[in-house]
């Protein structure tokens, strides 16, 4: 019986259940392997308040991902004021600990004008990590770090590095505080992100972050304001109350300009403006821009920041009306674009133009741009001639082109003289005066004197043939075909050209032994209603 | 004692006592095999016992249990459940997994290997040895409980993103431990303790 069991034993030498411990054993020291080279460093992060945090259970999250768990919490060492946490991070994540990375504890915010990480209410606070670069390499080269001092604030809501920096002074902090919004537009741009006493203790420092995406507004001359919480605004034809956003009153709300013409200056600390007004003045003076005043008895076809126009291009824009120091007219300023400031001379003149002009003369119907009749509008225009009116500080606006063409004809260079008249005959405004049958001027104003017995007819010379007229220049009535009958010369057609006979014109003409002196400005002549024949050689 | 020249033999499924001198292969009542032993598979207790308990350390080194909730994902081990156990003052559950989870397979590993190593010479009576392997065979089936209890939480617990139990790379581990010492037990003869015995009793 024995025996037989002796063979039996004898003959399983080896079974291949063996296998199995082996492999018992080989996957065990795999395990364990492999756990162990999973968890990564530890590090240690000083914070001044360690409220929320759990540990084993908080976890420290990089853009939305766990990366590591804390594992202890003490009062740290020599710091009785502070709490050092001391966390695990994961394999793989030993790059965030790196020199000059940010560690902060994200809890819950419910303000005003935002609630954010609403999630930490559930889930309690985390401690999030910014690395100091993003780029691979330059992680790679900065030294390895397992203790850091914690931030009070996260680095900015989103950890970004490719977002901007402003850099801005005020005199007065008012109501605004670190994550305060900056508007452009009524959307939110960017936040502020630290505010500081300058070293001199005399002004306040703000630094304010611009999301990436709107970065390219940078490229652009900007200006920052603050709006006032209440503006009321009586300098209109209508009182404006205007009231700020209630969360920018609560929150703090800095408002972003851009002038999309022109280059920022960069060496520039830009400034808190109070006013949009002001800011925008204060950087079209930096780049370069012109800033025109206007003056108008008439505002009903102007819009406050309506275009100002030029050749069908907006080379400015107007800003608001303010009335004059003498009550009846509105003076308002104007902005006109860098590149357009050398437009802006003696010689520009501005008017509005109507919608729709009617040209009756010519039954010629002109509507403007629809784009136009919405916003309204002034034009420039300009001299031909080189006028100095002496007005370059505030200009008038025209109601129309017509009276600003007006305006430039009563500016012309050259001799005014005035002519008196018993009969209108077929003169009009803009006849011609003519000089041996060639223009040299026109009719600029006609008008009955009060005793209703004479007209007067003021005559426009041009500059370069003004010396013909003398002290005893004959001026006569041109207009239609002059017929004298007389015996010794029979029938007598005496015409001036075809267009004095249909517009009517004045002819006038010098004798010669008359050059006695030259006529000045305002002198009186008399209309005869021929000419004397010796006038006419 | 038995008769020298009988080879007696019970059968291991109906325990049927007989002589086996007759060179019979299969119980006359229920027709199973019949052995005297089973010495071909006399090392399968080793085999089990070695696999279990190389399974023991990632069992204890791993997480067993994986919380995971909206506060984070917690993943605990069976000695650090036991600890959070003793910390929250709740003595008698930590008492009880403690048993269940670290001290029974560990009490069952070395009994087992014991009584495997001490199977051809002997230091302690053969009745202590049975009441040894009677505790290891009563007390093996216990280590389940925790295997158990994982697989109730994970099913009832699963409340998407609020919590979620998971069993941890531990659970598998101890799974194994479990099912190898058991198996381990299973296989081991309990007649071999006494054959040695036996057989100095016959020189």
């Amino acid at each position: 019986m024995i025996d037989e069991v002796k063979v039996l034993r004898k003959r399983v030498i080896v079974s291949p259940l063996w296998i199995m411990p082996i492999a018992a054993a080989i996957i065990s020291i795999w395990m364990i392997v492999n756990g162990h080279l999973n968890s990564g460093d530890d590090i240690k992060i000083e914070f001044e308040s360690s409220v929320g945090i759990v540990a084993g259970k908080t976890p420290l999250m990089y853009r939305g991902m766990e990366v590591g768990k804390v594992t202890e919490i003490s009062i740290a060492e020599n710091r009785p004021d502070r709490v050092l946490i001391a966390l695990r991070l994961k394999k793989g994540a030993e790059d965030l600990a790196k020199e000059g990375a940010a560690f902060w504890i994200v809890r819950p915010k419910i303000g005003v004008q935002e609630i954010s990480n609403l999630d930490t209410l559930l889930t309690g606070a985390y401690i999030a990590v910014k690395p100091p670069s993003l780029d691979a390499n330059n992680l790679l080269r900065l030294p390895k770090r397992n203790y850091f001092i914690g931030r009070t604030v996260s680095p900015s809501d989103d950890p970004c590095t490719d977002c901007s920096i402003l850099t801005f002074t005020s005199s007065s902090k008012s109501n605004l505080k670190e994550g305060s919004g900056i508007f452009y537009r009524d959307f939110k741009v960017g936040h502020v992100s630290s505010i500081q006493l300058d070293h001199k203790l005399d002004k306040i420092i703000f630094k304010a972050t611009i999301d990436s995406k709107f970065s390219s507004l940078l490229a652009h001359p900007i200006y920052l304001w603050k709006q006032k919480a209440l503006d009321v605004d009586y300098s209109t034809n209508n009182l404006s109350i205007e009231l700020a956003p209630l969360t920018g009153v609560l929150e703090g709300r800095i408002e972003l300009g851009v002038l999309f013409d022109g280059k920022p200056n960069a060496s520039e600390v830009l400034r808190l403006y109070s006013s949009d007004v002001e800011g925008k003045k204060e950087m079209m003076r930096l780049t370069g821009g012109k800033v025109v005043s206007f003056i108008i008895a008439d505002n009903s076809s102007i819009k406050e920041a309506s275009p100002i126009i030029y050749k069908q291009m907006q080379i400015g824009e107007l800003d608001r009306f303010q009335l004059a120091k003498d009550g009846i007219n509105i003076t308002l300023q104007g902005y006109i674009y860098p590149r357009f400031s050398h437009l802006i001379n003696k010689r520009s003149v501005f008017y509005t133009q109507s919608a729709a002009q009617i040209d009756t003369a010519n039954f010629n119907l002109k509507l403007a741009a629809p784009e136009r009749l919405m916003r309204g509008g002034i034009e420039l225009m300009h001299a031909t001639d080189d006028i100095d009116y002496g007005r370059s500080t505030r200009y008038p606006i025209y109601n129309s082109k017509a009276e600003a063409e007006q305006f430039l004809i009563g500016q012309r260079p050259g001799l005014r003289v005035i002519l008196s008249a018993n009969k209108k005959r077929s003169i009009e405004v803009g006849s011609p005066v003519l000089f041996r049958q060639f223009p040299v001027g026109d009719v600029e104003w006609i008008k009955l004197l009060p005793n209703g017995k004479q007209l007067q007819i003021g005559i426009y010379i041009q500059k370069e043939y003004q010396h013909l007229v003398q002290l005893g220049s004959k001026f006569w009535s041109a207009s239609g075909v002059q017929a004298s009958l007389s015996l010794s010369s029979g029938l007598k057609l005496q015409t001036e050209s075809l267009k004095s006979i249909v517009a009517g014109g004045i002819s006038f003409a010098t004798l010669a032994q008359d050059t006695s002196a030259k006529a000045k400005n305002g002198e009186q002549y008399i209309l005869h209603e021929k000419a004397d024949e010796k006038w006419s050689d | 004692m038995i008769e020298p020249h009988l080879s007696p033999c019970t059968c291991r499924t109906c325990h049927l006592i007989f002589d086996k001198s007759e060179h019979q292969t299969r119980c006359p009542r229920c027709g199973d095999i019949l052995k005297h032993r089973h010495f071909n598979r006399h090392h399968y207790p080793l085999i089990f016992l070695l696999t279990a308990f190389f399974f023991y350390f990632p069992a204890n080194l791993f997480p067993i249990m994986v919380v995971e909730g909206i506060r984070g994902t917690t993943a605990s081990t069976i000695i650090g459940g036991i600890i959070i156990f003793f910390k929250k003052k709740m003595y008698f559950i930590g008492a009880v997994i403690f048993l269940a989870s670290v001290l029974i397979p560990l009490l069952k590993m070395i009994g087992l290997s014991y009584l495997l190593l001490n199977r051809d010479y002997s230091t302690i009576s053969n009745r202590r040895k049975t009441k040894l392997y009677h505790f290891i065979e009563f007390i093996g089936k216990w280590s389940m409980i925790d295997i158990f209890v994982i697989c109730i939480f994970a099913g009832l617990v699963d409340m998407g993103a609020m919590m979620r139990i998971q069993s941890g790379q531990g659970a598998n581990a101890f799974l194994l431990v479990v099912l190898f010492t058991m198996l381990a037990v299973k296989f081991f003869d309990p007649r071999i303790m006494w054959d040695k015995l036996k057989d100095n009793e016959n020189d």
